[in-house]
């Protein structure tokens, strides 16, 4: 599998301990991480049509593929899902990976993402780019091929978002993202704060965080996901066990989801 | 704090997703207004974080929030692209044609809603126009996580470069240098949209002409506010404060975005650890001793264990090692810092350093 997130500057890179770039590189067996640039997606993508490679490499300088970026609207969008959707799309293009995991950008700038395409088939009514953007809309909104994870966390602002998320990630691509909701604790019995001289504000907000947790559940689970899942909060900084530790909850999640009606 | 507002007209709050930047922004405003300025919080995160926290209607483009009983006053901003990059069109075009022109290209109508592109100018342009306008005494701007952030922050360069350099050239059909320079940069044109008509399709790249055949004629607009964001913000009074957490991976993204900002010339006045530990977890304090005998004592096992790893953890994460100096470090909030009340308090808490 392929660990992939967007831009510039890889949040991958220091939290794994490895070099990440546009190519990629490998963190396990099996399992590659890299981080896409838009210039980068661009270049190779226009390089392979340009006859004259020396050429492009001249006209595709550094400013001139900075400037175009920076001045043609979805232009970035669409050469990062052009990057993502390239193995289906042309013969041309080899990835020799089962599955890419993609670590999207948060809400309102993935929401841009994922309209960019529907935005630009929309610019023209034919031609390659408008086959190609129309081709990307149904490949995001195929279940056989893509599916949407969403992860929030048990407080307000960020349910409000997921919910608004949930409703917006269905009317783009008619797919049901999957819920879950992270950094959950594992609370035992709690007691009164009243009782306690010392203990009371730990357990005062153990108590605010249980109330926060069941009503952030209950909020989400409106939406009409198919089921909301949870995940483990992990008091520790070792990074090998708390990604352990998420795969063994995203593994029971799977099962629930399977089971679910 | 309360220097950093006081010398300030201009604050723009940065840092990694999800480490409470528009939250901070919002208990800014509540303090400078506070302590007597006229302060509007403006978000250019699509998510409308701001609007939630504040609990004011989605919609409105500046608002008055409710409630409020300060000495100054506390306004809230969102950015809505479409309504600011048409109102600056017409503010801009000299003749009608152009409008139109704009207004019934394909291009323009996807920019300004379901395309990216215009969200960097609009909020640089409704930036400067608000830190100008003479209403407030100061703005604080809520940003984007890090890597659109510095979408932002690069946007006046990328704008300029836009029209002064070989795009705008390459579509408006001008030539670049003179004889064999001209003949070679027109050859590299003709082969350049060649390539883009061949990939993209002759209708786009046609659309794409009118689309900067259209702006070219506000150009010289586009640049200027660009240059004014840009001086805006290089200017000594306006401050970025850099909001981080604990976690190792958002504190080596804050410092490259910290030598970023150097690099760039910005001024960078204050980094803040937010929520870096729950009042009861403060490592070192005398309370984590006694809520772990008192919990212990009273036989409360498990609710003791989990006090013990939860300040363990607190404690190792404020071990993180960071370059950054002066940092200064907020407990965490035993309830959700959502509406004015709850700001106030963060307020107080940032008042108090």
């Amino acid at each position: 599998m392929l660990l992939v997130e967007f831009g510039k500057r890889s949040f991958f890179g220091p939290f794994l301990g490895l070099e990440v770039g546009n190519d990629t590189v490998q963190w396990r067996p099996r399992i590659g991480v890299a981080c896409w640039d838009v210039e980068e997606a661009l270049r190779e993508y226009i390089s392979h049509y340009l006859v004259f490679k020396s050429a492009a490499t001249k006209i595709l300088s550094n400013t001139v593929m900075k400037a175009l970026v920076g001045a043609a609207p979805g232009l970035g969008e669409i050469a990062i899902l052009g990057k993502l959707t390239a193995p289906r799309l042309h013969a041309w293009y080899k990835r020799d990976v089962d599955v890419v995991v993609v670590d999207a950008y948060a809400t309102g700038q993935f929401m841009t993402l994922l309209r960019a395409p529907r935005g630009l088939a929309g610019t023209a009514a034919g031609g390659p780019l408008h086959r190609q953007t129309v081709a990307m809309t149904k490949l995001l909104s195929d279940p056989k091929l893509c599916e949407y994870r969403m992860v929030t966390l048990a407080e307000e602002m960020p349910v409000a978002e997921a919910c608004e998320m949930f409703v917006d990630i269905q009317t783009e691509t008619g797919l049901q993202p999957r819920l879950y909701c992270n950094r959950m604790l594992d609370l035992p019995p709690l007691a009164k704060p009243q009782s306690f001289a010392s203990a009371g504000p730990f357990l005062e907000q153990m108590q605010s965080l249980a109330t926060r947790q069941k009503l952030s559940l209950k909020r989400l689970s409106q939406t009409g996901a198919k089921a909301v899942h949870t995940l483990p909060m992990v008091p520790m900084l070792n990074v090998v066990t708390l990604l352990e530790r998420l795969a063994d909850a995203l593994e029971l999640a799977e099962v629930a989801q399977d089971a679910a009606p | 704090m309360r220097q950093l507002i006081e010398n300030h007209r201009v604050i723009v709050c940065t840092g990694s997703g999800g480490v409470g930047k528009t939250t901070l922004s919002a208990a800014l405003g509540v303090l400078a207004a506070r302590m007597g300025k006229h302060v509007l919080v403006l978000t250019i995160d699509p998510a409308r974080r701001l609007a939630t926290t504040l609990g004011i209607d989605q919609g409105a483009d500046e608002v008055w929030v409710p409630g409020q009983g300060y000495a100054g006053s506390l306004h809230a901003g969102m950015i809505d692209q479409a309504r600011i990059f048409a109102a600056y069109i017409r503010r801009n075009a000299t003749d009608q044609a152009t409008i139109d022109g704009l207004f019934n290209n394909a291009l323009y109508q996807q920019l300004s809603t379901t395309l990216s592109g215009s969200q960097e100018f609009t909020s640089l342009s409704k930036l400067v126009d608000t830190a100008s306008s003479g209403h407030y005494d100061l703005v604080i701007l809520d940003t984007p996580p890090v890597a659109h952030a510095v979408d932002f922050l690069h946007a006046p360069e990328k704008l300029n470069a836009v029209f002064n350099t070989a795009i705008i050239s390459m579509f408006m059909g001008r030539t670049r240098g003179f004889k064999f320079a001209s003949a070679a940069w027109k050859m590299g044109v003709k082969m350049l949209l060649g390539t883009l008509s061949f990939l993209t399709g002759s209708e786009f790249v046609a659309t794409f002409n009118g689309f900067f055949s259209a702006i070219d004629a506000i150009a010289p607009d586009i640049r200027e506010t660009s240059l004014k964001a840009h001086r805006l913000l290089l200017d000594p009074s306006t401050a970025f404060v850099l909001i981080t957490s604990f976690d190792q991976a958002k504190i080596i993204e804050g410092e490259a975005f910290h030598d970023e900002l150097g690099a760039a010339g910005y001024h960078l006045r204050k980094v803040i650890v937010n929520r870096a530990w729950p009042t009861w977890a403060v490592p070192e304090s005398p309370q984590v001793h006694a809520t772990q005998t008192e919990l212990r004592q009273q036989g409360l096992t498990a609710l003791a264990d989990l006090h013990q790893n939860l300040c363990r953890y607190y404690a190792d994460r404020s071990q993180a090692h960071t370059r950054f100096e002066n940092i200064l470090k907020l407990t965490e909030f035993d309830t959700e810092v959502v509406g004015l009340h709850a700001l106030e308090q963060l307020a107080d808490r940032l008042a108090q350093v």
